[in-house]
């Protein structure tokens, strides 16, 4: 499996998959209730922030030379390996039970919204043994059908034009940041919604080497900035700002709005082709779950992501309302995150270290 | 494993079939109309109408209930009938004047809150009882509802009545900076007519503009980009005018935070159509008094209804949102908008040009 790699350009489609999720939907309205009028702006130095972020797991990847940053953990010294286990396996379980919460998350948004009788429970079984077979096929294989999935759900950002005639300029207003709540859990939680990049520093080891074939990842996630600049400009200029903070779902509400002569209810489309990406970011999490866990244990890859979705699942059954489950998500995504921010530091400590004993 | 989870997945799949629903037994509600119970044992409560079609007969059901509050109207509605009523496929919502002079944002908020129901559902308003309107029948008409819905549509779309449905209502509503509006339609003998728009304070119905009024209304809000406007000038004539061409620009003047100066210009271009007076079209000099007349008629009608407006302290033209650009939060925020509306100075100027009078001299 070391021996297999994909080209770099994928990695475009994988941050960008991996970052865009549910959050999508109710963005516009968490930045509008956190930071008030023009609160869009926001989304700019935010995502200036994770490019840096980006920039730093850029800077472990020149200088592993494509290395797993589970050998450059366990090579700082010979006792390194007994103390992370313990680390490797809560971490793998709490990235298994994100990523359940994630798509549980997604279920209970499609169950309220479009198909109210269907079991909950099913849904997630089903979602999770969709997400078995595509983290057992291995990483090749996640990549390409991203690339795919990528490819059925963009053009939806086409559908944006339709809202060209209604969109007014006057109702930006000059005014910034006023009317805002919480400015600080704002900036938390626009954060989150780039939360994603960092699978990245797992598949180091399977990236084909070529000079420069980080910028994908930028590209990427710079696309990911794009797509939430644009459609919350796009909810800003087509809704008050008042009713922007009142409305739960605004690219719900966006999209419910577009009726064609032979079609309308196109939300509805939308909405489940925004499946396969909520399907992708949980796949990656679950991925780097996987071989996060392989360090420690020496079973088969399909017992290993049964044993983590099962735990996974069973870890999120007693979240059984929206409320409960909203506020699962939001603290281990605050979790993710932390560790986000944390572990490219960890790891530049390391290489620092190694480098100033090896030189 | 993977079998066994293989067969599970086409066995989970099944689950796609549970939420079935079966065309025939669904009654695809089309209009609902509200209204206030004004006198009688049941006074205050509200009176829902709902019409519905049916597919085997291809004609037109309605159902009327007596309730307390809008949602619950559903279950009694059911009762009624043999097909299971859905809101999927609302297409308008008809409110009676009265009750719009209550406050009906209670009951766009529901439709609102629904992910069953588009934003796109049509609201106006109906003068009389909706009950009546929908449950008549009509000579011409075979289904009212869909003929409603189509006048709604062909009306907006000629500009004598506004394109209002709950996503707009609700933006209007919520928003500081302006109040909302909604068309006017009426029973008339022979049918449905629509009869201007209606004026809103927050979510209650104030006064209601005519049909001319609201025309020339719609030239302010600048939505009016092409269509024909009847003037009936003093001096006893009749002028049909079509526009080609509407330009409309709002400016904003603040003089020390207090003197609100607010310049509206409007620029028509067009042709005459057709013209009832004493006039000679062909000549020059009088063709420039008549544009000065057709100006001088516009402008009395824009004063009019910035007369209405400041008298009832509205802004439906959203005149807010042009003064709230030129301001800071705070100075925004004391202005209490739209209640100092009497207080700025609203200038219109109107200039008219005639390309020509069409093809005979």
């Amino acid at each position: 499996m070391q021996n297999e790699t994909f080209k770099p350009f994928y990695l475009f489609f994988i941050t960008y998959m991996t970052q865009m999720g549910i959050v999508f939907f109710s963005l516009p309205n968490s930045i509008a209730t956190h930071f008030g009028y023009n609160g869009w702006i926001m989304i700019i130095p935010i995502s200036v922030v994770v490019c840096i972020q980006i920039g730093l797991i850029a800077i472990i990847y020149r200088f592993n030379k494509g290395e797993s940053i589970f050998q450059t953990i366990e090579s700082l010294n010979s006792k390194a390996k007994m103390i992370v286990m313990p680390l490797y396996i809560s971490l793998s379980i709490f990235w298994s039970i994100l990523s359940v919460t994630i798509a549980k998350h997604y279920v209970h948004v499609m169950k309220f919204l479009y198909f109210p009788q269907t079991d909950m429970q099913w849904f997630v079984l089903l979602t999770l043994i969709l997400t078995f077979y595509l983290v057992t096929r291995g990483i090749i294989t996640i990549v390409h059908i991203t690339t795919i999935f990528f490819f059925l759900s963009a053009p939806i950002i086409f559908l944006l034009f339709y809202f060209v005639p209604d969109f007014s300029f006057l109702q930006f207003s000059t005014f910034l940041f006023n009317e805002n709540t919480d400015f600080y859990g704002g900036i938390i939680e626009v954060y989150t919604a780039f939360l994603g990049f960092e699978v990245i520093l797992f598949m180091f080891p399977y990236i084909s080497k070529e000079k420069s074939g980080f910028k994908y990842v930028f590209w990427g996630h710079l696309y990911t900035s794009f797509v939430y600049l644009i459609v919350t400009i796009f909810c800003y200029g087509f809704n008050s700002i008042q009713q922007l903070t009142r409305q739960v779902y605004p690219v719900v509400t966006l999209m419910k709005y577009i009726e064609f002569e032979f079609i309308e209810r196109l939300d509805s489309i939308i909405f489940i082709l925004f499946y396969l990406k909520v399907l992708i970011t949980i796949t990656m999490y679950v991925w780097i779950s996987l071989i996060t866990l392989k360090r420690v244990v020496k079973w088969s890859d399909n017992l290993i992501v049964f044993v983590l979705l099962a735990v996974g699942y069973l870890a999120t059954l007693p979240f059984v309302t929206k409320k409960e489950s909203i506020s699962l998500l939001s603290a281990l995504t605050n979790v993710q995150l932390f560790i986000s921010v944390i572990l490219p530091l960890l790891l530049l400590m390391i290489i620092f270290k190694k480098r100033r004993s090896n030189g | 494993m993977a079998r066994i989870l293989m067969i599970s997945l086409i066995l989970l799949m099944q689950s796609g079939c549970m939420d079935q629903k079966i065309v025939e037994e669904l009654g695809f509600i089309h209009t609902i109309g509200y209204e206030s119970i004004e006198e009688g044992e049941n006074i205050g409560k509200l009176k829902v109408t709902v019409s519905f079609p049916i597919a085997e007969t291809l004609e037109q059901q309605t159902n009327t209930t007596v309730v307390d509050t809008p949602r619950e109207s559903m279950l009694f509605l059911n009762q009624k009938t043999d097909k299971n009523l859905v809101l999927g496929q609302v297409r308008s919502i008809l409110i009676g004047e009265k009750l719009a002079e209550k406050g009906v944002w209670d009951l766009i908020d529901t439709f609102y809150r629904d992910p069953v129901l588009r934003p796109t559902v049509k609201l106006s308003l109906v003068k009389g009882s909706p009950q009546q309107m929908l449950s008549k029948d009509y000579p011409n008409y075979q289904m009212v509802d869909t003929v409603i819905e189509e006048l709604l549509t062909k009306e907006a779309r000629l500009n004598t009545i506004p394109e209002m449905d709950i996503h707009k209502f609700a933006k209007d509503y919520l928003d500081d900076a302006i109040d909302p509006i909604a068309p006017i339609i009426l029973q008339s003998e022979d049918g449905i007519m629509s009869e201007g728009i209606g004026l809103f304070r927050d979510d209650q119905l104030v006064t209601s503009l005519p049909e001319i009024k609201s025309r020339v209304f719609f030239l302010l809000t600048g939505e009016f980009k092409e269509g024909k406007l009847l003037i009936k000038t003093n001096k006893e004539e009749n002028v049909l005018f079509s526009f080609l061409k509407n330009k409309r620009s709002i400016k904003v003047a603040i003089n020390n935070n207090q003197d609100i100066d607010v310049n509206l210009s409007i620029e028509l271009k067009g042709f005459l159509l057709e013209y009832q007076g004493k006039k000679d079209i062909n000549n020059e000099k009088q063709m420039a008094e008549m544009e000065g007349d057709i100006q001088e008629y516009i402008e009395n009608q824009i004063k009019e209804i910035l007369e209405i407006m400041k008298e009832h302290k509205i802004d439906n033209l959203g005149i807010g949102k042009y003064i709230k650009r030129k301001m800071d939060y705070q100075t925004w925020k004391n202005l209490d908008w739209p209640k100092s509306i009497d207080r700025i100075n609203i200038h219109p100027t109107v200039t008219v040009t005639i390309i020509d009078t069409g093809l005979v001299k």
